[in-house]
C-alpha cells in the first residue's frame, strides 16, 4: 500500500476517524493494529521480523537502566541492531558471497538465488532502536513499561517507510497527549499533505522522470549542458521526494494529533555547510550529532586536551559524514559522498578560523547570496557519487568539467548518436536538446518559487488572499489530474535506504 | 457572520473544483467544435507501455478512418509485429477480387510488441464493436512461452482505457472513452520523459509508413538467414536461452482459447493463421520436430473450437530476400504471403460459399 494511492487514503480515513472517536486506553491498540494492517499490506513477514525487533529492544530497555548490568545489556542492544541493519539492509553484499560459498560446498540455493527482503524502514528503526537504549542507559528518558505503546512508536505507519527519525521521549509524550481535533488541525494536515503531494507528484516524478537511464552511468554520451541541467534536475528530485515524502506523512500523523518532526527545511537556500544540515533530514542530522558528533568530540577532547588540535577540526565531522554514508548504503559510493561532506564542513571550519564569526544572518546580503551558491554547487556535485558510482561519477565530472563538452558540435555529435539516424528529421535534433531544457525549467522554476514562498513560513501561502488560493488550487488539481495519466510514478527515494 | 477556518477551507475547495470543472467543460466544447485541430490533430487513448500503446493507437485510429471511409470492415487480421508487417490487406482484397468478383474491405491490427495476450484482450473489443466477418489471428511459438513480454503485457491490460472496455469500469477509462479534450491532451501526457520527443518522432515515423489499410512497410532484409543460428555467437544466445526446452504455456493457450471463443459472439468467424517462420528459426526450439509438436497441439485446440487452421507447411514459398530477419517478412515476402491467404479466402469462398462480407454497418 503506497502512501499515494488511493487506497491508502481510504485506509488513513478510516483509520483516523475510529481512533479519535475510540477512548484513550484502548486508541494504542487501536494504533497498534493500523500499524499491522499497514505493514501486512507489504508483507506479513515484514510485521514479524519488526515485531520481534521491538520485542527484543523493549526487553533490553527494561534492563540497560540497572546498575552494573545495564552497560552490558545496552551493548547487547547496539550490537542486535546493527546486526539487523547488516543482515536485512546490507544483504546484497555479502549474499552473492554465500551463495558461491554455498555452491562449493555442493549445497542448492535454488533457482533465485539467496534472497532476503529487508523489512519496511528497517534503517530507519535500527536508529531509533539504539538511541532508545542510549537515552535509557543515559538516563535521558524512562524505559517504556507498556509494549503496546513501545511497539506503536516502533511501527507507527506514518514514519515506519523513510522516518523522521523520532526520539522515544518525544514520541511518546506526544501519543500520550495527541493533539485535539479542531478543523483547524484537520485544515494543518490536509495543507501538509496537499504540500507533500506536489513536491512529490509534480516536481519529485517528473524531473525523475526527465533523466535519462543512462545519463549517471554513462555520461560520455551526452554533452556537458545536458548533464549540467540534469544533475540539477536530480538534486531538485530527490529534495522534493524526500521532502515531500516528509510533508505528507506529518499531515497524515497530525490526522491522528501526533506531530512528527520535520525533516526539511529549505536545505538549498543554506548559506553554509553547518546550515544545510541542519535543514536536510533534520531527524538524521540531529541523530548523527548526538550519538555519534557529540560523543566522539567529548572523547577526543578527554584525549587531546588542545582544543586547537587538527584532530579536533577535521576527526568528528569527517567520520560523523562517512557514518551517514554507510548508512546510505554499503557501498564506496555513498562512502565517497559522505567523505565530501565531511570535507566541505572541515573545510568550512578552517576557512572560519580566520577572522572574526559573524551570524549568517549579519553577513551583507550579497555575501549571503554568494555562499548559499557554493554551498549550492558543492552539494550539486556530491550527489554525483551518491547517484552513481564511484567510476561514472568520475567521468561525470570529466565531461562536466571540459570545456569542449560545452560546444555546441559536440551536442549535435551525441544527438545523432542517440537518435539512431532513420526516423528523425535533421531539424529535429536541436529541439530535442532544447526540449531537456525547456522540460527542466518548466518544473524546476515553480519548485523553486514553492521553496520562496516556504522559505520564511512554511504555511505563507494560508495568508494568501481567497481568490488567489482557489485559482492556485484549482491549477494543482489540474495538473495533478493530468499527471495521473501519464506512464511514470516511482516509489519514494529514500525508502529504498 | 465571520466565516470559520472550517468553512474558508471547504469554500476554497469547492470553488477551486468548480472552478476546474466549468474549465473542463469550456475545453470539451472547444475539442467537440473541433478548434483544437488547428493546434494539434493528435489523439490517444492513454494505453501503456510505450511504445507499444502508441503503436496500438496508430491501429486505433487507422480503423476508426478505415471505416469512417468504407462505411465498415470485412476482415480483420490481428497479431504482432509478424502480423503488421506480414501481410498487405490490400493484395490479400485484390487476390481475392480477382478470384471471386467480391471487393473485401480488410484491416491489418497486428501491433508490434503486442504478443497473444492483449491480442486476445483487444480481439475482443474489435469485434465488439466492429463486427467484422472474419477475425484472422496470425501466431508464431513466441506467443505461447510464458515469459514473452510480461512487463508489457501486465502494463498494457492495466491501461485504464483497456480494463474499461474490458468491462472494468474504471473513472480514468470512462473519461478516456468518453471525452474529445481528454483524447486530445494524452498524446503530450509523457512530456516529462526524457524519450518524450525521441518517441513523439518515431511514432510520426512509423505512422507515415503505415497503409491506409493497416500494413506496415517492412524495408530491411535479412542477411545469411539460410544459415543456422550458431549458439556460441552472443547474438544469438538470448533466443537460444527463450526457447530452449520449448513448452507451450497453458495460460496462453487459454488467451488462444479466448480468441476462438470469439467465433461464438454474433456472425464473426475466426481463422487462426501459423505465421511462416524461416525453417533456420526451428533450431531455436529444438529442431524441425519440436515446432511440428508445437503447430500440432495449436492445430488441435484451434480444431477442437471448429475454427479452421491455416498452418505453414512450406506454402506459400518465401522468396530468400523476403525476410527481413527469421521471424519477420519484409517488403518481399509479405506480398508472397499476403496473395496465399487471399487466394486461400478466395477458396473457402468458392468451394465452401464461405462469405467474408460484413452485412452489417461494422461500427457500434
Amino acid at each position: 500500500m503506497g502512501i499515494t494511492t488511493f487506497l491508502f487514503a481510504g485506509f488513513v480515513v478510516l483509520a483516523a476517524i475510529s481512533y479519535r472517536w475510540l477512548p484513550q486506553r484502548i486508541k494504542n491498540l487501536w494504533l497498534l493494529f493500523a500499524c499491522a494492517v499497514f505493514i501486512v499490506s507489504w508483507s506479513w513477514k515484514f510485521l514479524f521480523i519488526l515485531l520481534l525487533l521491538a520485542a527484543i529492544n523493549y526487553n533490553l530497555g527494561k534492563h540497560v537502566a540497572d546498575v552494573p548490568q545495564g552497560k552490558k545489556f545496552l551493548w547487547a542492544g547496539v550490537v542486535v541492531n546493527l546486526l539487523a541493519l547488516l543482515l536485512f539492509k546490507y544483504s546484497n553484499f555479502y549474499l552473492p558471497a554465500l551463495a558461491s560459498l554455498l555452491t562449493k560446498l555442493g549445497v542448492r540455493t535454488g533457482s533465485g538465488g539467496l534472497q532476503i527482503l529487508a523489512p519496511l524502514g528497517i534503517s530507519f528503526i535500527t536508529l531509533q532502536m539504539i538511541s532508545y537504549l542510549l537515552d535509557v542507559y543515559y538516563g535521558r528518558t524512562q524505559a517504556e513499561v507498556g509494549f503496546v505503546k513501545f511497539a506503536v512508536y516502533v511501527l507507527y505507519f506514518p514514519k515506519i517507510l523513510a522516518g523522521p527519525v523520532e526520539r522515544v521521549k518525544i514520541f511518546l509524550s506526544r501519543l500520550d497527549s495527541p493533539q485535539k481535533w479542531s478543523s483547524e488541525s484537520v485544515l494543518h494536515s490536509c495543507t501538509l499533505v496537499l504540500v507533500g503531494l506536489i513536491r512529490k507528484i509534480i516536481f519529485a516524478d517528473t524531473l525523475t522522470a526527465m533523466i535519462p537511464a543512462q545519463a549517471f552511468q554513462q555520461p560520455s554520451q551526452y554533452p556537458a549542458p545536458l548533464l549540467a541541467i540534469w544533475l540539477l534536475a536530480y538534486a531538485f528530485a530527490i529534495y522534493n521526494d524526500f521532502a515531500g515524502y516528509t510533508s505528507i506523512v506529518r499531515g497524515i500523523s497530525g490526522f491522528f494529533g501526533i506531530e512528527l518532526t520535520n525533516n526539511f527545511n529549505i536545505p538549498y537556500f543554506s548559506r553554509s555547510f553547518s546550515e544545510f544540515w541542519n535543514r536536510w533530514h533534520i531527524s538524521l542530522s540531529n541523530w548523527l550529532r548526538d550519538y555519534i558528533y557529540f560523543p566522539l568530540s567529548r572523547w577526543l577532547r578527554k584525549k587531546i586536551l588542545d582544543p586547537n588540535h587538527a584532530v579536533h577540526l577535521i576527526v568528528p565531522p569527517i567520520l560523523t559524514m562517512l557514518v551517514s554514508g554507510l548508512w546510505h548504503g554499503l557501498g564506496w559510493n555513498t562512502l565517497l559522498w559522505g567523505g565530501l561532506q565531511g570535507s566541505f564542513i572541515v573545510l568550512e571550519r578552517v576557512a572560519g578560523l580566520w577572522g572574526p564569526r559573524v551570524a549568517l544572518t549579519e553577513l551583507p546580503r550579497w555575501r549571503q547570496v554568494i555562499s548559499a551558491a557554493v554551498i549550492f554547487f558543492c552539494i550539486l556535485m556530491a550527489w554525483v557519487p551518491f547517484h552513481a558510482g564511484i567510476l561514472p561519477a568520475v567521468h561525470y565530472w570529466q565531461n562536466l568539467f571540459t570545456i569542449p563538452n560545452w560546444r555546441s558540435s559536440v551536442y549535435n555529435a551525441y544527438l545523432v548518436l542517440a537518435t539512431q539516424n532513420e526516423f528523425f528529421p535533421l531539424a529535429s535534433l536541436r529541439k530535442i536538446s532544447l526540449f531537456s531544457f525547456f522540460q527542466v525549467a518548466l518544473i524546476l522554476l515553480p519548485a523553486l518559487g514553492l521553496d520562496v514562498i516556504q522559505y520564511k513560513d512554511e504555511f505563507s501561502f494560508r495568508k494568501w488572499p481567497a481568490w488567489l488560493q482557489v485559482v492556485v488550487l484549482a491549477l494543482v488539481m489540474l495538473i495533478l489530474f493530468l499527471l495521473f495519466f501519464a506512464e511514470k510514478g516511482a516509489p519514494f527515494i529514500y525508502q529504498n535506504f | 457572520m465571520p466565516a470559520t477556518p472550517r468553512t474558508r477551507a471547504l469554500l476554497t475547495l469547492l470553488l477551486a473544483a468548480a472552478f476546474l470543472v466549468a474549465f473542463f467543460l469550456v475545453l470539451e466544447v472547444v475539442a467537440r467544435k473541433g478548434f483544437l485541430n488547428k493546434i494539434s490533430t493528435r489523439e490517444s487513448l492513454g494505453i501503456y507501455p510505450t511504445p507499444m500503446g502508441q503503436y496500438f493507437e496508430i491501429k486505433w485510429y487507422g480503423l476508426q478512418k478505415y471505416v469512417a471511409r468504407n462505411g465498415g470492415v470485412d476482415v480483420i487480421l490481428i497479431g504482432s509485429s509478424v502480423m503488421n508487417t506480414g501481410i498487405n490487406p490490400d493484395i490479400v482484397a485484390e487476390t481475392y477480387f480477382n478470384m471471386t468478383g467480391t471487393q473485401l474491405r480488410i484491416y491489418n491490427f497486428g501491433v508490434e510488441g503486442l504478443n497473444i495476450v492483449p491480442n486476445s484482450v483487444y480481439a475482443k473489443i474489435l469485434v465488439q464493436k466492429y463486427h467484422p466477418a472474419l477475425l484472422l489471428f496470425g501466431t508464431i511459438p513466441r506467443d505461447y512461452l510464458a515469459s514473452d513480454n510480461v512487463d508489457v503485457n501486465q502494463q498494457f491490460l492495466l491501461s485504464p482505457w483497456i480494463e474499461f472496455e474490458s468491462g472494468e469500469w474504471n473513472l480514468a477509462g470512462y473519461l478516456i472513452d468518453q471525452s474529445v479534450a481528454l483524447n486530445r491532451y494524452l498524446p503530450y501526457r509523457n512530456w516529462m520523459r526524457s524519450d518524450f520527443l525521441h518517441t513523439r518522432y518515431a511514432i510520426d515515423y512509423r505512422t507515415s509508413r503505415t497503409s491506409f489499410s493497416g500494413y506496415e512497410l517492412e524495408n530491411n532484409t535479412g542477411a545469411n538467414l539460410d544459415q543456422p543460428p550458431d549458439p556460441n555467437s552472443p547474438d544469438e544466445q538470448e533466443t537460444f536461452a527463450k526457447y530452449r526446452d520449448f513448452k507451450i504455456d497453458q495460460a496462453r493457450l487459454g488467451c488462444l482459447q479466448s480468441i476462438l471463443n470469439l467465433q461464438k459472439i454474433g456472425d464473426t468467424r475466426v481463422i487462426v493463421m501459423d505465421m511462416p517462420l524461416n525453417p533456420t528459426f526451428y533450431d531455436y526450439m529444438g529442431g524441425l520436430s519440436v515446432y511440428q509438436e508445437y503447430q500440432h497441439e495449436i492445430a488441435s485446440t484451434v480444431a477442437a473450437s471448429g475454427v479452421l487452421f491455416f498452418p505453414s507447411n512450406g506454402d506459400p514459398q518465401i522468396p530468400a530476400n523476403g525476410r527481413s530477419d527469421r521471424v519477420h517478412l519484409n517488403k518481399v515476402g509479405a506480398p508472397v504471403l499476403s496473395a496465399y491467404l487471399g487466394t486461400q479466402l478466395a477458396i473457402l469462398t468458392k468451394n465452401g460459399g464461405t462469405q467474408f462480407t460484413n452485412s452489417g454497418q461494422g461500427s457500434h
